[in-house]
């Protein structure tokens, strides 16, 4: 039968499970990537799983997030990190040498592979071949020690590029369309994969630009092929022999048919809050605007940041207009520099930050309050920015060059100008040495890691018990979010890599003295905690399963889970069941004790278990709804224990 | 309008804003942006808010 791109690398990756849509499948994972935010916990659950050395063809830890450094709690973290990375065998991108995505494809990005990231845009790398797709921490983790990564067969939604786009639009107009026809839920369980005559054009930082958005509309991944062109930038880069060519067979078909027509489209601009709110600039001239941001994760491009120096060469930004340069990596930095792009950009009013994610992600840059910003950065939900009460417009550079000259927002055809063209560097330049290598077996052996203060290893975790006798310390209602359970705010994230500090925080929205009773808990055998509909909704925080095991957590009876949370839930030991009759809920009592028999064999046995109270002559069942596979992990106490037994087993 | 410091949201200890694990910012769900959080008022998040695979908020 012939192939798709994205089936291809699915299949020659397929661990486990059909290729059918829906299906969950286990993918073996060739590279893996982290960035410092989410990186730490990786690196100490990677130390929790007693791990030698990273299993994967390449793993690189990125410092691009947390690089601001204005106490000693960042710098702590970077040299945590180099450590372990020096420890376990992984790649280390120093601080400023840039953001994850652009740096991977140029030095580490191989067509054919699978790239697995802590990082919601790893999908970017999707524009070399691969199949790229953002995890949770944990996912990462076991990806790295060697460890399948398990996900639902996505459908494959075919988009054939056809024309060619017309002068003053580029690929993130491509992108824009995309958002504009299917918006922010457009993509879920789907891989987006491009093919075409309308390929030839775009770049391969082009697709990147593309492949980075598709996070966008919720897609599991975005595909491009490997041509001539991924050759050629491979070969730039120093790289060719890791060069394959990898396109869709003759007559391959895809799930999900569609056709954009590059040469129909226009300038595009996403308005506030929501990276699908997409109309034509023409639409929204006019409007003034207090920023205009190029740069980020979304358009890292040589071209992205020259061709804007070319709009406003020799020109002045208009009044009170802050124009702000998000540098994406170091490489291409030194080239803008070369090619005195930088200095038409300085030259003209800009203001030149270090290269990383910055205000992107509202590390920084944060615009006035209600006032337009205009960015080519990924998203611009409410607060995005660093400012609670923003107005954030996504855009290209070439709108948002165009709209920094006028300090209106600005189609640029309207300018009046020739459509600059580009050119390349002949020679780019290539900037290894901020990608530290890891060092040989040996040696690496001989690292120790380097904890700061505020640094703390995860403590053992013990198996799940046969009998549990443990007291209801919390009983909440419905809709009780993942922020309420373990907050992520400028008090609280610090101290995202010390479990017993930041389990200090947990439930303290709801109930300040839970944690103090929980820690008495713990010891005496560990406690429930009972709940409505949708327990856990809101952010994947990984904490916010990690800190209440912590203290002592061993069931969470609720009404019904939020799914992503159920799911950490189980990774990390906590028995996740819901009430068989919801009107048992009402029954309970804070404080009632509960116990459970023979919990070990009944998980196996069957779904339903039988809850008794103790004192009171009332029992009830739950039921559960775990796989063979997540019944193992809950018998170990968690994913970390399963991967510490297997390496046990590899080492003895 | 002045905030009482004795009702400040202890999620975002005040500034409206929490962050995700990959560090993106977004409106404070507990007190809803304001950064205060009166007694008796209800913390849970007024709609629920969803998440995807990859930890991104969709709001
Ligand atoms: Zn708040």
């Amino acid at each position: 039968m012939p192939l798709n791109v994205t089936q291809k690398l699915i299949k020659s990756h397929l661990l486990s499970g059909e290729m059918t849509p829906g299906e969950e499948i286990g993918l073996k994972i060739d590279q893996t990537l982290t960035q410092d935010a989410t990186g730490t916990m990786v690196m100490l659950e990677l130390e929790a799983m007693g791990l030698d050395r990273a299993k994967t063809e390449a793993s690189a830890q990125y410092v691009d997030h947390n690089i601001i450094q204005e106490d000693s709690k960042n710098p702590d973290d970077h040299l945590f990190l180099r450590s372990a990375t020096q420890r376990f065998g992984l790649y280390y991108s120093r601080p400023g040498n840039g953001v994850s995505h652009p740096v991977h494809m140029q030095r580490l990005a191989k067509p054919g592979k699978t790239l697995l990231g802590s990082d919601s845009h790893t999908c970017a790398n999707g524009c070399m071949g691969m199949l790229a797709m953002g995890a949770g921490g944990i996912d990462v983790a076991m990806a790295i020690a060697g460890e399948p990564f398990y996900v639902k067969m996505p459908k494959v939604w075919g988009i054939k590029l056809t024309g060619e786009l017309p002068d003053w639009v580029s690929a993130k107009d491509v992108i824009l369309e995309l958002l504009r026809r299917h918006d922010v839920k457009g993509g879920i369980n789907r891989v987006i994969e491009y093919y075409g005559p309308g390929l030839k054009q775009l770049s391969a930082m082009d697709r990147h630009v593309i492949a980075n958005m598709g996070a966008e509309l919720g897609a599991t991944g975005t595909v491009f092929p490997s041509d001539e062109e991924i050759k050629r930038f491979l070969k730039e880069q120093d790289r060719e022999e890791d060069w394959i060519e990898l396109v869709a067979d003759e007559g391959a078909s895809y799930d999900i048919d569609e056709e954009i027509n590059l040469s129909d489209l226009e300038p595009l601009i996403a308005k506030p809050s929501s990276p699908g709110n997409v109309v034509p600039v023409r639409e929204v001239a006019g409007e003034p605007i207090y920023q205009s941001y190029i740069g980020s994760s979304a358009n890292p491009g040589y071209r992205d940041f020259a061709i804007a120096a070319e709009i406003v060469k020799g020109k002045q930004i208009a009044e009170g207009i802050s124009f702000d340069i998000n540098p994406t990596s170091r490489q291409m930095l030194t080239d803008l520099v070369k090619e005195s792009h930088i200095a038409s950009l300085l030259q003209a009013g800009a203001r030149l930050h270090q290269a990383g994610c910055n205000g992107c992600i509202g590390m920084g840059q944060a615009p006035a309050t209600g006032r337009n910003s205009l960015r080519t950065t990924p998203r611009n939900f409410p607060g995005r920015s660093g400012t609670r009460e923003d107005s954030v417009f996504l855009c290209s550079p070439e709108t948002a060059a165009a709209s920094a000259l006028t300090g209106v927002i600005t189609d640029p055809r309207t300018l009046g100008m020739k459509y600059p063209k580009v050119k390349e560097p002949r020679k780019p330049t290539i900037d290894v040495t901020l990608l530290e290598a890891p060092p040989p077996m040996d040696q690496a052996k001989t690292v120790q890691l380097q904890k700061g203060p505020n640094i703390a290893s995860i403590p053992e975790m013990d198996a799940l018990k046969d009998t549990l006798e443990v007291p209801i310390l919390l009983k909440v209602g419905d809709n009780i979010s993942t922020d309420e359970i373990l907050a992520g705010g400028a008090r609280v994230l610090p101290y995202r890599s010390n479990l017993p500090e930041i389990s200090k925080f947990t439930f303290e929205i709801v109930d300040d003295t839970y944690y103090t009773r929980a820690m008495n808990s713990r010891d005496q055998g560990g406690h429930a905690i009972v709940g409505g509909f949708n327990y856990g909704q809101g952010s994947s925080r990984e904490h916010a399963a990690l800190a209440p095991r912590f203290l002592g957590l061993k069931v969470a009876i609720v009404k019904d889970f939020a799914r992503i949370h159920w799911q950490n839930l189980v990774n990390f030991g906590i028995l996740p069941v819901t009430f068989v009759h919801e009107e048992d809920y009402d029954k309970l009592e804070q404080g009632d004790v509960l116990i459970f028999s023979n919990v070990r064999k009944a998980l196996q046995l069957r779904n339903e278990l039988h809850v008794e109270v103790k004192d009171k002559n009332f029992s009830f069942s739950v039921t559960h709804a775990l796989s063979e596979r997540q019944i193992d992990i809950m018998l170990k106490g968690g994913l970390i224990n399963v991967v510490k037994d297997r390496q046990q087993m590899v080492n003895a | 309008m002045a905030v009482n410091r004795e009702h400040i949201c202890k999620a975002c200890d005040g500034t409206g804003m929490l962050a995700d694990d990959e560090a993106w910012k977004y409106t404070c769900s507990v007190c809803n942006g304001d950064g205060v959080v009166m007694p008796g008022e209800n913390t849970s998040p007024e709609a629920p808010f969803s998440v995807d695979e990859t930890n991104r908020t969709l709001e």
